[in-house]
């Protein structure tokens, strides 16, 4: 089943549809068509393995809204759906954003996110939700963290994110043969999640 | 009913005044008279000078303080001088006068913390009960609140003071000293528009102004080596107005800006300003915005108070005399060093 | 600059600096604290605008270059610089102003022998030095360094949002429990990026007045932060004596009237 949210924050009329799919199968033709602006294909497609929480592809979609409705901002992208792959991304660099939190035409899971406004006339839930569970051919999962780290490719996201720098002190300290204390994979799997939200945060001010 | 005669002189004014203290009344200011070393512009005053200054004047000044009160020596109680913060020399100089006029008139003498003059008689003078105070003088930029019988300092510049930095950009850019180099900053102050980029700095409840005196220095030797200046939006000539404007405006901010925090953080809505630079008005009205915001209000006062003077010094060593305090002759010194926070403030609950 | 809009939550405080409300991110099971600097009407409306975006910009940054390096503080959620807003993570838990309070006031006698609680404080005083040396061993400067600006963090909310995140009202620390509290380091509008020994050691002064100035009994327990400091923070030995001429000029700045 899609998820459907709406923000605090943000107005309650633009509403998020989000599905998780795995075992897909028609990457290519998504992404064909993305490249084509078809706009029966207007969805944030986004790379799961990418991916360390489900907090991370919502806050794209936050940062995408909140410029879209923000005067003194607006878009950088053609549409919210590509501006939500393009907030995932910590640079400024558009071409490079989608390449790399879009999906691509090897993809074999998709994030699927589809914002709408309720208040225009042509608004269905039951078509958008209809419409989201088959454009991707594949497995849905349950949107949600535990699926989301499966699928992560955490050299990736050190890579892209630029977390190299993660745990500096630690690692300083323990060259120096200092003790340093052991993280649970739970503390270990949260830094990473603050550590790429605040990367997405700060993109504005790079 | 008692009378004290106060002498100042910690610095290059020297300040003799007389009050009267009546039970339940407020004080009454009965002569309050100052004479101020000038040194030529771009000179400071130099210790030994006005040290000199203040010997040659003080026997003057105190005959006039007495013939304006129309207070006879025997109706004094006693004798207040600055026992410090200041320069070393001007502080002994009147030191020395006091103690002869101790002897001489077989009067008791009190000591007096030059800080906590100024901050007695603006409580005094404007009739703020408890306020946060900020002192700001050449020598001092302090921001202060009452607690257990002593004035604490909460914040306070790290290097040079407000004052100071005020008196040695006026010598850079060869500003008048007279009457004051502050005073005429914030005249042409007022004919500045362009606000230049300077550093800002507050630490805490602490600021500095070494950088920003350093800054604004090269930036005026620039303009006077005829480097041409001009305001980035305006494309404007930037003028010496214009440079006082900017060290006015960065400059005060930081000052409002920690005695701001200091209000926060001991939950007061009064500030009273006092200190020689406590009497610009651009301070003292941004000073009432930030106040007028916390729902509170700005407390300052004239020149006549703002400004080093004798008044304030009778005024706060005579509610330490009442409640007993006495210097003996044979410890009545000065000293360069005194920290607000030292006294203990019997008088107060 | 944008002008301000409303904010969708609780108004917490409304400090010198800025206003502070709590809310949500995202969902309503992730707390935040949202940020606001407030325009300053008593300043030049340039220099307003310069300040207000230099330190939002400032903390976010600082914020996130401490959180990721190591150093426990509010993880950055979104920023809009252009109104001067952070919105970060929440932090449940009271600040060490507080807790000082709470445990010292009324405390028994200073000259007892000590007992559990001082032991356990001493225990929470090393951890706070621990902090501050890693921040400083990171090279950030935290500019505003009270006791209102440390909090303690209640541990094992730290999984991941927002599954594992637990909101509700602070619990009060108890005695047997200061080992399940984490430091955190609040506010770094006034912070920076230096590897200077003098900031450091401005960073320690500025700590330590604000420590003797929160509670009389406070003075044993900074030294015990001091000692912390000089075991854990690797660059230690310079700084500490770069305080003692911090403290030094702090002294002698009453030189002249």
């Amino acid at each position: 089943m899609p998820t459907t949210l709406s923000l605090p924050h943000l107005p309650s009329s633009y509403r998020l549809h989000i599905a998780l799919f795995t075992s897909v199968t028609n990457a290519a033709h998504l992404h064909s068509q993305l490249l084509a602006k078809n706009p029966e294909y207007e969805y944030a497609f986004i790379e799961p393995s990418i991916l360390v929480s489900k907090l991370q592809p919502i806050s794209a979609c936050f940062r995408a809204i909140h410029d879209l409705l923000d005067p003194d901002v607006g878009l950088r992208t053609p549409n919210v759906h590509s501006e939500t792959v393009f907030s995932l991304s910590p640079t400024h660099n558009i071409t490079d954003s989608y390449r790399r939190f879009g999906i691509s035409p090897s993809s074999t899971s998709v994030l699927a996110i589809k914002i709408l406004d309720t208040t225009l006339p042509s608004y269905s839930e039951s078509n958008t939700l209809e419409r989201l569970a088959s454009i991707v051919e594949g497995t849905e999962v349950d949107f949600d963290t535990s699926e989301i780290r499966q699928l992560a490719d955490l050299s990736k996201v050190k890579k892209y994110y630029k977390l190299k720098d993660m745990g500096y002190v630690d690692q300083l300290y323990r060259k120096k043969g200092r003790a340093v204390v052991e993280k649970s994979e739970e503390e270990v799997w949260h830094d990473l999640e603050v550590a790429v939200l605040g990367a997405m945060a700060l993109r504005s001010l790079v | 009913m008692t009378i004290a005669i106060g002498l100042e002189g910690s610095a290059n004014k020297l300040g003799v005044g007389i009050i009267r203290h009546t039970p339940s009344k407020p004080a009454e200011v009965l002569s309050n008279i100052r004479h101020t070393f000038v040194s030529p512009p771009g000179e400071g005053f130099l210790p030994k000078d006005t040290a000199i200054h203040h010997r040659s004047w003080v026997v003057k000044l105190v005959k006039q303080a007495l013939k304006e009160s129309g207070v006879t020596v025997a109706q004094v109680d006693c004798i207040c001088y600055t026992k410090g913060p200041g320069m070393g020399a001007p502080l002994q100089s009147v030191a020395v006068a006091a103690r002869t006029l101790a002897l001489l008139w077989d009067k008791p003498l009190v000591g007096v913390n030059h800080c906590v003059g100024h901050i007695e008689m603006g409580r005094e003078i404007t009739g703020a009960d408890n306020p946060v105070v900020l002192y700001v003088s050449g020598g001092n930029t302090q921001v202060i609140a009452y607690a257990d019988q002593r004035y604490r300092i909460f914040g306070e510049a790290l290097d040079i003071a407000i004052g100071n930095c005020l008196d040695r950009f006026a010598r850079t850019l060869n500003i008048s000293n007279d009457p004051a180099p502050g005073y005429n900053i914030e005249q042409m102050a007022k004919k500045g528009k362009h606000l230049i980029d300077i550093p800002y700095t507050v630490k805490g409840m602490d600021c500095s102004f070494s950088g920003i005196l350093g800054f604004i220095d090269a930036y005026a030797g620039e303009m006077l080596s005829g480097v041409e200046k001009r305001d980035p939006d305006t494309g404007e000539p930037i003028t010496p107005e214009d440079l006082c404007f900017s060290l006015q405006e960065t400059a005060f901010a930081m000052l409002v800006e920690i005695t701001e925090r200091a209000m926060a953080h001991v939950g007061s809505t009064q500030v009273l300003i006092v200190g020689g630079v406590g009497c610009n008005e651009r301070l003292q009205e941004m000073m009432g915005i930030m106040a007028g915001d916390r729902g509170g209000s700005v407390y300052a006062t004239d020149e006549r108070f703002c400004i080093d003077n004798g008044i304030m010094i009778a005024h706060a060593g005579l509610l330490a005399f009442q409640t007993g305090f006495t210097t003996p002759i044979d410890e009545s010194t000065c000293t360069q060093r005194f920290r607000t926070d030292e006294v203990f403030v019997k008088w107060r609950d | 600059m944008a002008p301000p809009r409303p904010i969708d939550g609780t108004l917490l405080k409304q400090g010198a600096e800025a206003h502070v409300y709590k809310s949500t991110f995202l969902l309503p099971t992730v707390p935040c604290l949202i940020k606001v600097r407030p325009t300053k009407p008593y300043r030049h409306a340039t220099l307003d605008m310069r300040l207000t975006k230099h330190r939002c910009v400032s903390e976010a940054r600082l914020l996130n270059r401490c959180r990721s390096m190591g150093v426990l503080c509010p993880a950055v959620y979104f920023v809009d610089e252009k109104r001067g807003e952070i919105i970060m993570e929440w932090i449940e838990g009271p600040s060490v102003r507080d807790f000082l309070h709470s445990h010292l006031d009324g405390a028994s006698d200073p000259d007892k022998e000590q007992n559990s609680i001082d032991v356990q404080l001493d225990s929470l005083m090393e951890a706070i030095g621990q902090t501050i040396g890693k921040l400083h061993d990171i090279d950030i400067i935290h500019g505003d360094l009270t006791t209102s600006n440390i909090m303690l963090k209640r541990r094992g909310n730290s999984g991941s949002m927002p599954e594992a995140q637990q909101t509700g009202p602070a619990l009060a620390i108890t005695e047997e429990s200061f080992s399940d509290f984490d430091v955190v380091l609040i506010d770094f509008g006034l912070g920076q990026v230096s590897n200077s020994d003098e900031d450091k050691a401005v960073d320690l002064y500025v700590l330590e007045r604000a420590f003797l100035s929160t509670h009389p009994r406070a003075t044993r327990l900074f030294n015990i932060i001091l000692d912390s400091y000089k075991r854990n923070c690797l660059g230690s030995a310079v700084v500490l004596r770069r305080l003692q001429e911090v403290r030094l000029r702090g002294r002698k700045k009453s030189m002249i009237g």
